[in-house]
């Protein structure tokens, strides 16, 4: 007897997190409640975002992680008294504890790619994709913050995607070869014109072995610019910029987003500042018949640069820069839809398409 | 008066513990001994004191029984002349079954006779007629005629004196021992022809000499073997306490042992160990036990008892030109007991312990005229050094595996049966199966597997005259997965595995030249692989075929060991040929120089050879491709070594061994090659985006080691065995002109053991092996899927081990047993950077041997 109960054991704890890291899991379904494709869905994608660098257009941030749903997981039932909704089960682990924003993309064209150095190009919806998502809530609609923590296995998580988008993704070039801007000069009302510095964009099909936007034959979704005047208080009128010195000048708050994200210093070398600048949709080439919250197809897009940065510090503090303040050198410039799909230059098609290496410049 | 009495007090009671050491009752190693006491009646035969001469035999007997030695006892007896004491022991013989049945009645029947012709002839009370009675008068011609026998034989008797002086002045031709290429037969009496006293046969000498078969394929004294090689018998391990045969090898010179978790261990010889080892060639009686699907052996799953190994043979060095492929670093034979051998024990045991530590063996052997029969069976249960992850407080983890206090749980089963077929032939059917699971860790950035496994052989061996012919066939099944998956995971890491290797081998083995001087081994071998295994891209099969030729020739002092065996491989572009030289020199009796080199290689295995599986990157929606590659080179080394081996002595053995290697085109899992795979999207096949392709490939860098091991082994004590033996061992790699130091492998290894075994049935034996400290190159991947690797340092370790076993009532011993006892001093440790900390295990056993 004494020799069996020497047998009984319990195996003591030696965690290994190195190995072994306590992370956390979710898992739901994505549900096809706004429509499906006519062919069906494509491949699904379960995005999480950090809550402080949230997707487009929210923000321009990139995902931490994500995982996949594949084609022939899609079943199809009745939800929310609707039949053959399409939905499928994902699950994500591997997720380290912290704040996040949980969306979903349905890549309809199987277009999407998700890796370092194509996903600058490749890693947003195009055309037929479905995206949105917010978990399951009456009123909420876009992501929503996910908390984890460790060892947490969140379940049960429903995560419903719009109907197909019906927009491109905002491709663009330059309208000017190397455009620059000086932030020493200021707007002047009396003398916009010789002291707005502008700068238009114009829409382009992008075709290369990489990427079709908009190719030759007949699409939906024609590359454009989707400008829309936004009325959040519903008083029928364009709201103004948020800036009181920019809505003096006529600036409205409009979509899309532009910003120009420092890049390199004049001399060429990466920068570690975290310093943004918006370009402003200018009001003055729209009709100005244009509905307030309706988007407006345009293949151009006028651009006016505001002499004001924003540095984020790494305490999370905000600094505004301006006149010799505000950092010289070579800025990405990103155009974000009110769909949140996205357009940046410089990208990875800069090899094949040398006009998708632009920068701006600031001097 | 009591300060006065004390010193007398302690010197009392160290008188007795020096007489108990001294005591001639306490014994050192038995079979040692028993081979002193044998060669020493031999000695005192051979110079005419057949008293003496009798009397270390029957020493030698109560040692380590060995029917040769009754039929020594009976032929001594014969020789002096006491038919009655000659016709005893040759019956005592005759119960142990021997193949010489015939001659030893034919031997009895004639001294029986001769004692009837030797009986007195009662007198007679009438007085004798002349001529025709006894008496005080004339002999009858019957009594003249026994006069006359009287005097034959006692010219008989003194012929056989003369010739046995004279003969003792020849070199005796010994017959070979028992041979790997096929289960044991007994050793039966010498071959030389009858002689002086007209009875069959003669002395038998060379008992109890220690053999070593697995070098050269023939049995052999390891004096005479063309590499170094280690021998731990069956004693040794009784001694030890060992549970596992890994906790053996850890004791032999220049191997490297190290426990991962404790249902594994990844054994290799003089380097290159790594988690799976696939450097070293593991036989059961000759029977390959290599696994061919990832190239390593579980040790824990081999169907064999410790209980019924009568010796392990390590050979270090290369070993391909008689093994063929996979015999890289060295080759490990465990030899099990010949069915019905002489001196062989049934056996029941129970062990049980901490951590989770219980075994149980039986093992039944017998002899039943020529059939020769054995059947074991064990169990053994060890419990994990530790778990990574609380199951029951972390919903993120999870594990299909029941048992999670549980690193290995094996049921075994053997059986043997063996048939002599006349003095030169032999047949033996065996199989086994080995069923259970056992945790091991796996490689790259995989870490702990569980293996639900089933292992079984059957096997068939046929000898007659110098030919044999061996066929087996090895099954292996099971499901082999993670041990912990995240919860929800719908791409879980687990395969079903189904194997079947069938391999065929012949072999000619014949001496020829003047006194056999000259001995030639040829052998042809076919082996069949397949394999369907859910990590593989497909479900191939391999044709492999052997021929190898060994020609050993002796001119004295000098022998000459020359072999070469030529493999084709179906994956190869051409045949691999291994060649082997070995130059011995006597320097004396019991001390030989061998110098000797060759060439070793390893084939892909099937997971090198033919995987098609997606790891994990950290990233759910991303996975790298592992791929196998069909086109390798195979392993190569290439060793020179200078070995002295010194067994002058009847206290003292020692060796000593210097060698050089050089290995190339080792076989290791590659960079992620991205190229093509971002652009190529989503993978349908696997469900998530590739971020490249990892192959295994062949190392451009070659790799040079130089070391050395010194061993020594003292029993002139009465009852105290002490053996120690240092490894050094240097490792370099170069690379495009660079050459660095390979510091995964531990520079300095040392062991040490004293057994004492006492006059009152108590024995005791204390042990401990040192190794140096190591830094390992760990891989894993970065968040974009390419390997990074860093470095891991694991400090130097000592493993202590002790044993206490006690007889009280033969055959019942009772054993207390530590293995890594100083794990309780300096707390578990890690034997490599990504196992378990190794922590000690006590355990109790009850052994019944009769």
């Amino acid at each position: 007897m004494l020799l069996l109960s020497l047998a009984c054991y319990t195996a003591p704890l030696i965690e290994d997190t190195s190995s072994y890291p306590s992370q956390a899991a979710l898992s739901g379904e994505i549900v096809l409640a706004q429509g499906t494709p006519a062919g069906g869905p494509g491949v699904g994608h379960v995005l999480l975002y950090d809550l402080i660098d949230p997707p487009p257009p929210a923000g321009v941030g990139s995902p931490v992680t994500f995982s996949t749903v594949a084609e022939d997981a899609w079943s199809y039932a009745t939800y929310a008294d609707v039949d053959g909704v399409a939905s499928a089960a994902w699950s994500m682990t591997n997720v380290p504890p912290g704040d996040y924003l949980i969306t979903a993309l349905v890549d309809n064209d199987g277009d999407f790619n998700p890796f370092p150095g194509i996903s600058d190009y490749a890693g947003g919806a195009t055309c037929g994709d479905q995206t949105g998502a917010y978990v399951a809530s009456a009123t909420a609609t876009g992501p929503l913050p996910v908390q984890l923590e460790r060892a947490q296995n969140v379940e049960e998580l429903s995560l419903l995607v719009g109907s197909p988008l019906t927009t491109e993704r905002p491709a663009y070039v330059m309208g000017t070869e190397n455009p620059s801007f000086d932030p020493l000069i200021a707007p002047d009302p009396n003398d916009l014109a010789g002291t707005l510095q502008t700068l238009t964009l114009r829409s382009t099909g992008i075709e290369s072995p990489l990427l079709r936007l908009n190719p030759p034959t007949a699409q939906d979704c024609p590359t454009l610019f989707t400008v829309m005047k936004k009325d959040l208080d519903g008083d029928g009128v364009a709201d103004p910029f948020s800036d009181p010195a920019v809505a003096a000048l006529g600036g409205l708050d409009m979509w899309p987003l532009v910003i120009l994200s420092y890049r390199r210093d004049l001399d060429g070398n990466p920068v570690e500042e975290e310093v943004i600048t918006q370009l402003l949709v200018s009001p003055f080439g729209l009709p100005d018949e244009v509905p307030v919250n309706t988007p407006f197809a345009t293949d151009t897009l006028p651009l006016m640069f505001l002499p004001l940065a924003q540095r984020t510090n790494a305490d999370g503090s905000v600094d505004l820069l301006s006149g010799d303040d505000f950092p010289r050198g070579e800025y990405a410039l990103v155009v974000i839809n009110h769909t949140g799909q996205l357009w940046t230059t410089p990208n990875s098609l800069a090899e094949l398409l040398p006009e998708q290496g632009a920068t701006v410049v600031i001097r | 008066m009591s300060t006065l009495r004390t010193p007398w007090k302690a010197a009392g009671w160290l008188t007795l513990l020096a007489l108990a050491l001294v005591s001639p009752s306490a014994h050192a190693d038995p079979k040692d001994e028993a081979r002193r006491a044998f060669n020493g009646g031999l000695e005192l035969i051979a110079a005419g004191d057949y008293e003496g001469g009798i009397a270390s035999f029957e020493q030698a007997y109560a040692l380590v029984p060995h029917p040769v030695v009754l039929y020594n006892i009976a032929r001594a007896y014969a020789d002096a002349g006491d038919y009655q004491q000659a016709i005893v022991y040759f019956e005592k013989y005759l119960e142990t079954e021997p193949i010489d049945r015939t001659e030893v009645e034919a031997n009895i029947r004639l001294m029986q006779s001769r004692l009837a012709e030797m009986e007195p002839i009662a007198p007679t009370t009438a007085p004798a007629a002349a001529g025709t009675g006894t008496g005080t008068g004339n002999a009858t011609a019957e009594e003249i005629a026994q006069l006359q026998r009287y005097a034959e034989e006692l010219s008989a008797l003194a012929d056989t004196l003369a010739q046995r002086e004279a003969a003792a002045e020849k070199p005796v031709v010994v017959p070979d021992g028992p041979t790997e290429t096929g289960p044991g037969v007994s050793t039966g009496p010498a071959l030389p022809p009858a002689e002086g006293a007209g009875l069959e046969g003669g002395l038998v000498e060379d008992l109890y000499a220690r053999k070593v078969v697995t070098a050269s394929r023939f049995g052999q004294d390891p004096l005479e073997a063309p590499a170094a090689v280690t021998l731990i018998e069956r004693e040794d391990i009784q001694a030890s306490g060992a549970t596992t045969i890994p906790e053996l090898l850890a004791t032999v010179p220049g191997m490297d042992v190290m426990q991962l978790t404790a249902g594994q261990a990844d054994v290799s010889a003089r380097g290159f160990n790594r988690r799976l080892s696939n450097k070293l060639l593991v036989l059961v009686d000759g029977r390959s036990v290599y696994l061919d699907s990832v190239g390593t052996t579980l040790w824990a799953t081999l169907p064999v008892t410790m209980d019924e190994i009568e010796r392990i043979e390590v050979i270090r060095g290369p070993g391909s030109a008689i093994y063929g492929a996979d015999a890289f670093a060295g080759v490990v034979n465990i030899i099990t007991q010949t069915p019905g051998e002489p001196g062989a024990q049934n056996v029941v045991r129970l062990t049980a312990g901490t951590k989770g530590t219980t075994q149980g063996a039986t093992v039944i052997t017998g002899r039943t005229g020529d059939l020769g029969y054995r059947a074991s069976a064990g169990y053994t249960t060890l419990g994990r050094w530790g778990k990574e992850i609380d199951l029951d407080n972390d919903p993120y983890w999870t594990s299909t595996v029941a048992n999670q206090d549980r690193s290995l749980e094996a049921l075994t089963a053997n059986g043997q049966l063996d048939w002599r077929l006349g003095d030169e032939g032999f047949a033996s059917v065996s199989g086994g199966v080995s069923d259970g699971t056992v945790e091991l860790y796996s490689l790259g950035a995989l870490r702990n597997f569980y293996f639900d496994q089933r292992l079984s052989y059957v096997r068939a061996d046929a000898g007659y005259g110098p030919f044999y012919a061996r066929v087996f066939v090895n099954s292996q099944g099971g499901v082999v997965g993670n041990w912990y998956e995240p919860a929800g995971t719908t791409a879980p890491l687990n395969a079903n595995l189904d194997s079947t290797i069938a391999d065929a081998t012949l072999t000619g083995d014949f001496s020829f030249g003047e006194a056999e001087r000259h001995k030639l081994l040829v052998g042809l071998n076919y082996r069949y692989k397949q394999m369907d295994w859910d990590f593989l891209g497909q479900s191939p099969v391999e044709h492999h075929l052997g021929g190898y030729a060994q020609l050993q020739s002796r001119f004295d002092p000098v022998l000459v060991n020359a072999a070469v065996r030529v493999d084709r491989h179906p994956l190869l572009d051409r045949p691999v040929a291994s060649p082997r030289l070995a130059v011995i020199t006597s320097l004396g009796q019991g001390k030989a120089l061998r110098i000797n080199g060759g060439t070793a290689f390893r084939t892909p295995t099937y997971m090198e050879s033919y995987a098609d599986l997606y790891l994990s990157t950290g990233t759910d929606g991303i996975q790298a491709r592992t791929i196998g590659d069909q086109s390798f080179r195979p392993e190569r080394i290439a060793a020179f070594e200078v070995g002295y081996m010194d067994e002058s002595s009847d206290v003292f053995r020692a060796e000593a061994n210097l060698f050089v290697y050089q290995v190339d085109d080792l076989i290791d899992l590659g960079p992620v090659d991205t190229t093509g795979y971002p652009q190529s999207g989503f993978d349908p096949n696997a469900g998530v985006y590739i971020a490249g392709e990892s192959s295994f490939v062949n190392e451009a860098t070659t790799y040079r080691a130089a070391g050395g091991e010194i061993s020594a082994d003292y029993f002139g004590l009465p009852g105290l065995d002490l053996t120690g033996s240092y490894a050094l061992e240097f490792i370099n790699q170069s690379l495009e002109g660079q050459t660095t130091p390979v510091r995964a492998n531990p520079r300095h290894k040392l062991n040490g053991q004293v057994v004492y075994r006492s006059p009152f049935q108590v024995d005791a034996t204390l042990g401990a092996q040192f190794v140096d400290k190591q830094v390992w190159g760990i891989r894993s991947f970065d968040e974009t899927g390419q390997v990074v690797v860093t470095d891991a340092e694991l400090p130097s370790r000592v493993v202590g081990t002790a044993r206490l076993a006690w007889t009280p009532a033969p055959p019942l011993t009772v054993s207390l047993n530590a293995w890594n006892w100083t794990a309780d001093i300096t707390g578990p440790t890690k034997q490599h950077p990504l196992g378990q900390p190794v922590g000690s295990r006590y355990t109790a056993s009850l052994a019944y041997r009769f």
